[in-house]
């Protein structure tokens, strides 16, 4: 599944919904980069949450004259 | 077919090495006279007609104009054994200017910037524990504060997969001996080193290049990276065509300082507990690296520097 149009800091967010601690990233053909783990959330998972992770990566990035939404963003 | 065009033969057209004359160089003080394109030296017995003029590091030019222009000029004629013509007339007056004269493969012959890494002095491309061509990922600008302690440490702290940056380590291996040294940081993002061969991305870190290239075609890439999310030391190969995870070990370290070297080709890595011989012998690529640039993520650099072969 192709991801590309996603924010990767909207992607670790749909991550973490999905109870995902663990490091996630974009690959260059928008397939999702699990860093060899062989238990994360599967694409389906992550694609019903990215909705709820862009919303959430937006509302925080209104609030902050950085415009930073990714998830555990230091204070300003 | 054209002989020429059979491959593995020298193109009959094709200027030789032996065909190219060999450089010179002859530094002289010369008097130039505004408006005027007569110029007087010591002694013309060492230069000859179109030999390429420069300004030697001791410049007079200033602000007023300069003596001469910084490029194509050339000496067009020798009057006598103390006088020569230049191909345009000094823009100012000066007495006993260091001169630069030079033949064969002038500066002038060159476009600018085409010196890439593995074609400059190597005095100029050594490895050195400093961080060069900054670039933002994840929407880091100028806002953000990347790199600090006078230039060793880069460092992302804007939550998962926020603003970041790469950067490159000053230099590159070179073909012989070298040892560099670093601390990766414990973070959600990986931290650590990518290292590229230069062959395979000669022009890496110029404008428009970039600072990485993963997995280039034919050509070997590894990754060095820690993390606390994952928790673990990884090490991971390209290998030209395909990649291989050399180590995935728990736990990741936390302040540890990582290090790879090369000795006499053999080319190892040590991630603080354990040492992964990533080629047992003969390697000689020309090795640059880079940082990661997930966040948050941090790689300080303790040491890097190329050693004469047999140093260790």
């Amino acid at each position: 599944m192709d991801f590309s149009k996603y924010n990767e800091a909207v992607i670790a967010r749909a991550a973490a919904l999905c109870s995902y601690k663990k490091s996630v990233s974009l690959n260059s053909d928008g397939t999702l980069n699990w860093w060899g783990e062989k238990t994360h959330p599967t694409d389906s998972e992550m694609n019903a949450k990215m909705s709820a992770a862009q919303t959430a990566f937006d509302s925080q990035a209104d609030t902050r004259d950085d415009s930073n939404g990714a998830l555990d963003a230091p204070d300003e | 077919m054209a002989l020429s065009k059979i491959q593995g033969m020298v193109d009959a057209n094709a200027i030789t090495t032996e065909s190219i004359a060999d450089a010179t160089e002859v530094l002289l003080d010369a008097t130039y006279t505004n408006g005027d394109a007569t110029v007087t030296v010591s002694s013309t017995g060492s230069l000859s007609v179109g030999m390429n003029i420069k300004m030697s590091f001791k410049s007079k030019n200033n602000s007023s104009g300069d003596i001469m222009p910084k490029t194509g000029l050339k000496i067009v004629s020798i009057t006598n054994s103390t006088t020569f013509e230049m191909s345009a007339a000094a823009g100012q007056s000066g007495t006993n200017i260091p001169t630069q004269f030079t033949t064969g493969v002038t500066t002038d012959k060159l476009a600018e910037h085409v010196i890439t890494n593995t074609k400059a002095d190597p005095t100029d491309v050594q490895l050195a524990p400093y961080w060069v061509n900054i670039e933002y990922s994840g929407g880091g600008n100028t806002g953000h504060t990347f790199i600090t302690n006078y230039g060793t440490k880069i460092s992302a702290s804007n939550g998962n997969n926020g603003p970041s940056a790469i950067a490159k380590v000053q230099g590159s291996t070179g073909h012989g001996d070298f040892l560099i040294r670093w601390i990766p940081g414990y973070f959600w993002g990986w931290s650590g080193l990518k290292v590229g061969d230069l062959a395979g991305s000669p022009h890496i870190g110029q404008p428009g290049a970039g600072l990485t290239q993963n997995e280039p075609p034919g050509f070997i890439f590894y990754s060095f990276l820690n993390n606390s999310s994952n928790n673990v030391r990884y090490i991971n190969k390209w290998d030209g065509s395909s990649a291989t995870v050399l180590q995935n070990t728990s736990s990741g370290t936390n302040g540890a300082e990582w290090s790879m070297w090369r000795i006499g080709g053999v080319t190892k890595v040590n991630d603080s507990v354990a040492t992964t011989t990533l080629q047992a012998s003969g390697d000689t690529r020309d090795y640059y690296f880079a940082s990661s640039g997930q966040g948050p993520q941090s790689c300080e650099l303790k040491e890097a520097y190329r050693l004469t072969r047999g140093a260790a």
